[in-house]
């Protein structure tokens, strides 16, 4: 029997997500071979931790449900375990995961499209079939679409010209920190299992600062190029705001940030097949608890 | 046709009559030689005699050293035919004597009169637990036939299998600090040192064990018995914690 894609739910953090287009989910074992004097190679054995990868790519049709804050207006995935599952067969089979953390999250978008969201997320937990085979209990966002007259980006020192298309992309380093498993003298002689198998990590930190890009294409009309000089012996900071409406309602739908966003790299496109065209890429880093003035 | 290179998957290590999992090995010779002169003809030139070098002499014996890296299997610690229990392991101190190891090969050179220097080994998580081995070798080194061995499979220590409870004053930890207490890496290390006693000709051995533990908190481990399964009566030398931005 298969399953076609309207037979497929998309769940994360108990809220089922619209507009996906794409999943995969893997996970992979690291082994070491064991190579002896005198023998070679023997066995080979677990030299690292199960940890799994879920990827998901999505149309932006509503205000994204994994975009949630936390109480100080961070993005509450920065420090925050996600779950999920791909349900099907009426919901009651699927491949799940738990204790993921995003890695990468990006927005893509171009003239005439619909904005492209990637979302990567690397599981310490469990992953597989039958796991979190439950269906979504939170009210999805209403759905809402937006066209290309009804995004803008905002850049704070200077007005932009025609964007054509934009990216944003926060990538997170993550850091696991495992621990040797627990018991107790009885169990070693009972040579039962221990207590806690710590075959999951303590604790997951998230490495600082967390890297934001953003880069988008202009139709050159009153934006000059700067002087690469200029870069060197200032580096000017803006704040980069994309805003993502409703086409009808022109309610925010989804808004990126970089802020205090330096520019970094940029580049000029000329064809004879289009109008002259500038690309500027920004990069902003944002950390734990010490904001960047 | 022979090959002149010793080939790892022909060169068996064994020491004491065991064949060991030994994944590296650095053998080395140190001969304690110095240049031997006399005094020559008288040099006018000089108004004196001139020293000539005649040769180097030997001043003392062959003195070697043999570190390894291996896996750590049951048969290891295997004595009588008896397989240890994991308390023994701990105390190997136990299981050791003061007697020389002979009947040592390592690829293609044997000798005798070993001592065991240093031997240590780390628990990590999810990780083969390596061992290292130190010894010092006295006498000499002789040549012998290159070696292979089969072993179809093995069952190394493993930090999956691998598991432990660290108490405080028989306490355990994670109710002695009132919060989790996980231990990230476990170092454990014995080394023998030569103490010569006054009076005595012969050098005694005196036998360290310690243990290092990579701990998420360490409030009651200071100043304090540590008692852990496979270790009692160890006492907390000393403590410190490392923040780094790497």
């Amino acid at each position: 029997m298969t399953f076609s894609n309207y037979e497929q739910t998309i769940v994360v953090n108990n809220t089922a997500l619209s507009g996906v287009v794409n999943v995969n989910g893997s996970y992979g074992i690291t082994e070491k071979p064991i190579k002896v004097a005198g023998v070679g190679f023997i066995d080979a054995f677990v030299n690292g931790p199960l940890e799994g990868n879920f990827s998901i790519s999505r149309k932006m049709v509503s205000r994204d449900p994994i975009l949630d804050l936390n109480v100080v207006g961070q993005y509450a995935y920065d420090e925050n375990e996600i779950s999920g599952s791909i349900l099907y067969d009426n919901n009651t089979k699927g491949f799940g995961f738990t204790k993921g953390r995003i890695t990468r999250y990006a927005v893509n978008c171009t003239v005439g499209d619909l904005p492209d969201i990637e979302t990567d997320i690397t599981v310490f937990g469990d992953l597989g079939s039958g796991i979190l085979i439950q269906e979504a209990t939170k009210p999805h966002p209403a759905i809402q679409f937006t066209d290309q007259a009804s995004i803008s980006i905002n850049v704070s020192d200077f007005s932009t010209d025609a964007v054509t298309d934009f990216s944003f992309s926060r990538a997170l380093n993550l850091q696991p920190m495992y621990a040797i498993p627990k018991g107790t003298e009885a169990e070693w002689y009972a040579d039962s299992k221990t207590t806690y198998e710590n075959h999951d990590p303590i604790q997951i930190d998230t490495i600082y600062p967390i890297e934001t890009d953003i880069n988008f294409t202009m139709i050159v009309n009153e934006y000059e190029v700067r002087q690469t000089k200029d870069r060197l012996r200032a580096a000017p900071e803006s704040d980069v705001v994309i805003q993502i409406k409703d086409s009808k309602t022109k309610e925010v739908i989804n808004s990126f940030t970089g802020v205090k966003a330096r520019l970094i790299s940029e580049s000029i496109t000329s064809s004879v097949e289009g109008e002259m065209s500038i690309s500027l890429t920004y990069k902003s880093y944002e950390t734990l608890h010490n904001p960047v003035i | 046709m022979s090959k002149p290179f010793l080939r790892f998957e022909d060169g068996k290590i064994s020491l004491g009559g065991k064949d060991l999992m030994v994944q590296s090995a650095n053998l080395s010779i140190t001969p304690t030689l110095e240049p031997e002169r006399v005094y020559g003809d008288l040099d006018l030139s000089i108004v004196g005699a001139k020293t000539e070098f005649v040769n180097f002499a030997a001043t003392a014996g062959l003195r070697g050293k043999l570190d390894i890296s291996f896996v750590i299997t049951a048969e290891f610690f295997k004595q009588n035919n008896t397989i240890n229990s994991i308390d023994r392991l701990f105390e190997i101190k136990d299981g050791m004597s003061e007697d020389p190891i002979d009947g040592n090969i390592v690829g293609r050179y044997l000798f005798d009169n070993m001592y065991l220097n240093n031997f240590s080994f780390s628990i990590s998580p999810f990780q083969v637990i390596q061992a290292n081995a130190s010894y010092d070798i006295y006498g000499t080194i002789l040549k012998t036939a290159d070696r292979r061995f089969q072993e179809l499979s093995i069952d190394p220590a493993h930090g999956l299998k691998s598991f432990g409870e660290v108490k405080a004053s028989n306490t355990n930890m994670d109710t002695a600090n009132k919060k989790q207490f996980e231990v990230s890496k476990l170092n454990y290390n014995i080394s023998e040192k030569e103490i010569y006693l006054k009076f005595s000709e012969e050098p005694s051995q005196n036998i360290n064990p310690t243990i290092n533990f990579y701990l998420n908190n360490f409030e009651n481990t200071l100043s304090c018995v540590v008692w852990t399964l496979l270790a009692e009566n160890v006492i907390c030398l000393d403590s410190s914690t490392v923040l780094s931005g790497e």
